[in-house]
């Protein structure tokens, strides 16, 4: 009998240890620029002034610490639902390797002043080239093993994954379109109002996809392992799936409220924000009732609270944010420290805990240990962090308003 | 806004208002970052002087029925 197939778990060490390392790169770059906003001299130089750290931040933590979570997780959860190795091993180091170039890319020309000035797509064309070709091998990786799988399902997370994947694919390379006029500089494709509506097309995707639709994929493989229970509702993960990468689409005009963007597309944008609490919620709800039966396991696993309780940070950044949306509403938030309180609630408290529980799970498993070195210092991990957010979050909402109203 | 229009305070008058939950902020945030060295710290005990182990695949089993 030939030796048995072993899982691809090479890679998703090599993207679950960066995780940690981004992690703590992009954060402590996001201490300094905080801490640039009270004490102005802390620009000691243009490189490390707060226009150029600012979006080094932003990219560090999304496309190092989130994105890292995401390759490490989806390349896990995949291979364990489909009963087979990761298609394409070369392919799959060469995403570990193309992402960390990009990543080191992004460290050294935005602290230099190259940008594309889009938000959140800040790095310039030679780099958004790279992605594009790092992003297309991720794809052809992840749908190349669920091709191959053995298990004649295809389990809700991956679901998750795989729209999660091209539909960054698609955003990414519409929104990055641009003239390259030398290596380190290019103008967009677009002008005027419209270049604004892709951007934000773009923007409130990367938010809703990159941030939520791969996060909800963690979630539905990682909650239940971890609680050891099913899923609540198979139906309602596979109807909210369809309502949520269906409404989000039309969401990004919210961005642009009382621009030069036609009226209607303000208000449809608006409309789709409000409709997407439905479908948010219904991920929040089957993720958290999944522990019914269970919730005794909350008091002693550090781990599930950090599952469970990004899970309440989800449920409430996707209310805050329709809200937000509402024209009225964001007349008064629009411009205030209220939208850097509602991105970080969604941020730190949902895509933060929901990876960091995740790489708890992860890490003593691609060790071949059954838990990590210290169980009370993830339990402290947990408290400090749970205390950060909402000493931040606190602080946006009364700035914010203040702001506003003044 | 006052009765003219105009607005009532002016914008250093609001940045110079927010500091205070600044510091709040940036307390925060050293909190959060802090937690993320205490994970690198657990993470690094975890696997320093580990072997990496690949699991084995499971066997096929026959395809449930649809």
């Amino acid at each position: 009998m030939p030796a048995p197939q072993l899982y691809n778990y090479r890679v998703v060490r090599q993207f679950a240890i960066m995780t940690v390392v981004w992690g703590v790169v992009g954060m402590a770059v996001g201490v300094l620029i905080a801490a640039q906003l009270i004490w102005p001299e802390l620009n000691l130089a243009p490189w490390l002034s707060y226009g150029r750290l600012r979006p080094l931040h932003t990219n560090a933590v999304i496309f190092g610490f989130g994105g890292c979570a995401l390759f490490a997780t989806s390349y896990y959860a995949v291979q364990r639902t489909s009963h087979v190795r990761l298609f394409g091993d070369a392919l799959a180091s060469f995403t570990f390797w193309g992402w960390q170039a990009v990543i080191v890319a992004a460290a050294i020309s935005l602290p230099l002043g190259f940008t594309s000035s889009k938000e959140y797509a800040e790095l310039e064309w030679p780099i958004d080239v790279l992605i594009a070709v790092v992003w297309v091998a991720y794809a052809v990786v992840f749908l190349g093993t669920i091709a191959r799988r053995k298990v004649p399902h295809i389990y809700v997370a991956n679901w998750f994954f795989a729209s999660f994947i091209l539909t960054v694919a698609v955003l990414h390379i519409v929104n990055s379109a641009a003239i390259p006029v030398t290596l380190t500089k290019s103008y967009s494709a677009f002008a005027g109002v419209q270049d604004a509506m892709v951007q934000w097309w773009y923007g409130h995707n990367a938010v809703g996809f990159f941030l939520t639709a791969g996060f909800l994929g963690m979630m539905y493989y990682y909650v239940p392992k971890q609680a050891g229970r099913p899923i609540y509702s198979y139906r309602l993960s596979v109807v909210h799936f369809w309502a949520l990468i269906f409404t989000y689409m039309w969401a990004g005009p919210h961005h642009l409220h009382y621009t030069a963007l036609p009226d209607w597309v303000q208000t449809l944008g608006m409309l789709f924000s409000l409709i997407l609490i439905a479908p948010s919620w219904g991920g929040m709800i089957n993720g958290v009732m999944t522990l019914s039966g269970a919730w005794y396991k909350l008091r002693d696993d550090p781990v599930l609270k950090f599952m469970i309780v990004s899970l309440s940070f989800y449920g409430m950044a996707t209310l805050e944010g329709p809200l937000m949306s509402i024209k009225t509403v964001n007349a008064l938030s629009h411009f205030t420290d209220w939208t850097i309180g509602h991105v970080h609630s969604g941020a730190l408290g949902w895509v933060g805990l929901i990876s960091m529980g995740c790489i708890y799970y992860l890490i003593p498993r691609l060790y071949g240990r059954t838990e990590m070195a210290s169980v009370p210092l993830i339990t402290l991990h947990f408290w400090i962090a749970t205390v950060g957010i909402v000493l931040y979050i606190a602080a946006m909402w009364i700035a914010g308003v203040m702001q506003g109203l003044m | 806004m006052s009765p003219d229009g105009t607005l009532t305070y002016s914008f250093a008058e609001a940045v110079k208002a927010s500091y205070p939950f600044y510091v709040v902020r940036l307390a925060g945030g050293v909190l959060y970052l802090a937690g993320m060295l205490v994970m690198a710290y657990n993470v690094w005990k975890t696997v320093a002087g580990r072997q990496p182990v690949d699991n084995a695949i499971p066997p096929a089993v026959a395809p449930a029925r649809a």
